[in-house]
């Protein structure tokens, strides 16, 4: 299980895993191979008649043979009725699974957004039906996670956060913070329908974010400021990305790389305009307070709130720095945070965005143009793009996979399924899966560079110049 | 009808049948090549009863593609033998010792 890659968008509403669509592939083109032999017999039986055979006095192997040849033309029908009806069966089974998911995917939603609007009130039952000791406990041990202190991590805790249905349920809850809200503050629950993510999305997760924001600022949370370079280095590059593995590689780790946050590759090629890789990290420190590190907390926060924080703007830096200008062609590749801002420079229309690839993002509802190639890959038991709330991009192709499904969850570790390591396995299987949209996608990407003769890549590094400035 | 383009009988059915070997040849290795890479494997994405169902159907299809492998290895086969008895009683015309013979 831990190995299968799920399947979906691509714009289609089907959902399975690579190794189905690889099966209806193959199926589909053993139909057209059938049809086509059959079409050749055929026509090779045709050449000699039984009636020429027997006029001439023709060798009996030879009336054998036509009797061989009809007899293969109708095995080329059958095969190509049996092909045809088995791929069908495997379409039905993606399709009927994908509506399955939408389906389960709406009732969760509007069965958040009523508990979303019903949990003010239903606050005080919940906090006192839970143990009082335990709750606490387990929200001190998140918080130290988040503000990145030493913590030894419950088994207990480690596995509940990495079932794929508390995942399920976390992004579903994502979707209902509107509709909390808006019971907050007073609005009646039809009015928040309408003005809800299953309404007209006036209101939703980017305005719950911003009013998360806002309502942080007043106490010293989330308060942006602006971003400089502080350090930029060249790193080494033997050519372009070779594979999702390779690409995932070429994101940044600030803690093993003096702190960069993003890389730029830039290629040239005489003729034509240079083109840009750019690969952006994923979050630093968690820390709600913001410091000199643009790529914490607060820059999620903005992101979820749609809105220009330190990592994107550290990122719009680093590409001006690097020459990419407004037509220059411009793939994104981000992680984890690195991803949503990724996803959110691609949806911004500021770039000639020709690709975008994303790791454990948090990015299901920013909404990428239909015109960009889009690959995004989250791991089912990974709390991470979950808080990005439901996949609203049926477009790009979406790669899912439970890592843990049947596997031993490491200790000392809050949500091992959004460790680097595990995408980086998970990308090894997509460069060896063999379904037409992983494979297509991958082609697409590695296309934008083919033909290059130079490439030089930076690493830059930003800080985030004076909080709350 | 395939066109004679030999002046005898003999000639025009010994050219049609050479096309023909030659032409068996090239499906026969597409349809070794669509058995071995066109076929599916038993299934790892089901489970139950459907996956019986989908493994049986994939077994029964494997099955025909390997009948119709055998019909046209087999129609390549005895084509071979009566282009070998189509030479031979061409030589044995040649030679004015045949009148006609079916083998």
């Amino acid at each position: 299980m831990s190995d299968d890659l799920i399947i979906s968008g691509s714009g289609s509403t089907a959902v399975a895993t690579d190794e189905l669509y690889s099966s209806a592939q193959q199926l589909h083109r053993l139909a057209i191979e059938a049809s086509q032999l059959r079409a050749e017999l055929s026509a090779i039986d045709a050449m000699i008649s039984v009636e020429w055979l027997t006029a001439v006095h023709g060798p009996v192997s030879a009336a054998q043979a036509e009797s061989d040849l009809h007899q293969a033309v109708a095995l080329m029908s059958e095969i190509e009725m049996g092909a045809r009806g088995l791929e069908w069966a495997l379409d039905t089974a993606a399709q009927g699974y994908g509506y399955a998911e939408h389906f389960a995917g709406s009732i969760g939603a509007q069965f958040a957004g009523e508990l979303g609007g019903l949990a003010w009130s239903l606050l005080p039952l919940a906090l006192g039906a839970v143990p009082a000791l335990g709750s606490a406990g387990a929200a001190t041990a998140a918080l130290l996670v988040l503000r990145g202190e030493a913590v030894t991590v419950p088994a207990i805790m480690t596995a509940a956060l990495s079932r794929p249905s508390t995942v399920a349920a976390v992004r579903a809850g994502v979707m209902g913070t509107d509709d909390a809200l808006m019971a907050l503050s007073g609005v009646p629950r039809p009015v928040a329908n309408i003005l809800g993510d299953s309404g007209t999305g006036v209101m939703g997760t980017a305005a719950a974010a911003s009013a998360l924001m806002g309502a942080g600022a007043s106490a010293g949370l989330f308060r942006e400021g602006q971003v400089q370079l502080t350090a930029a280095h060249s790193r080494e590059v033997v050519g372009p990305p070779q594979g999702f593995e390779d690409r995932l590689s070429r994101i940044p780790d600030p803690a093993h790389e003096g702190g960069a946050q993003v890389v730029v590759e830039r290629y040239s090629q005489a003729g034509s305009p240079d083109r840009f890789e750019v690969y952006i990290a994923g979050t630093v420190t968690f820390d709600p307070v913001a410091s000199t590190e643009p790529f914490d907390l607060t820059s999620n926060v903005a992101n979820a709130a749609g809105k220009h924080g330190g990592a994107y703007q550290s990122v719009v830096e680093a590409m001006r720095l690097a020459g990419v200008t407004d037509s220059s062609p411009v793939q994104f590749t981000g992680y984890s945070q690195g991803g949503a801002t990724a996803a959110m420079l691609a949806a911004s229309g500021e770039f000639v965005t020709t690709g975008l690839t994303t790791f454990g993002a948090p990015a299901g509802q920013i909404v990428i143009p239909d015109s960009v190639p889009a690959v995004m890959v989250e791991h089912t038991d990974d709390l991470i793009p979950a808080l990005g709330g439901t996949q609203k991009n049926i477009d790009a192709v979406i790669v899912q996979r439970e890592v843990f499904g049947g596997r031993e969850l490491p200790e000392s570790e809050m949500v091992p399924a959004h460790e680097r390591r595990y995408y980086a396995e998970t990308a090894r299987l997509m460069d060896s899966a063999r379904s037409y949209q992983v494979a297509r996608a991958s082609a697409r990407l590695e296309s934008f560079v083919s033909g290059t003769a130079t490439v030089t890549s930076t690493a830059y590094t930003f800080a985030r110049a004076a909080p709350g400035a | 009808m395939y066109p004679p383009p030999a002046p005898t009988p003999n000639a025009s059915l010994l050219y049609a049948l050479e096309t023909q070997e030659r032409q068996l040849d090239v499906v026969l290795m597409r349809l070794e090549a669509a058995r071995r890479d066109l076929v599916p494997a038993p299934a790892n994405f089901w489970r139950g009863s459907a996956r019986h169902t989908y493994d049986a159907g994939i077994d029964a299809l494997r099955g025909t593609v390997d009948a119709g492998f055998a019909a046209v290895r087999s129609a390549r086969y005895r084509t071979a033998i009566a282009v070998a008895d189509m030479v031979e009683r061409d030589a044995l015309l040649a030679a004015g010792g045949l009148t006609a013979r079916v083998r």
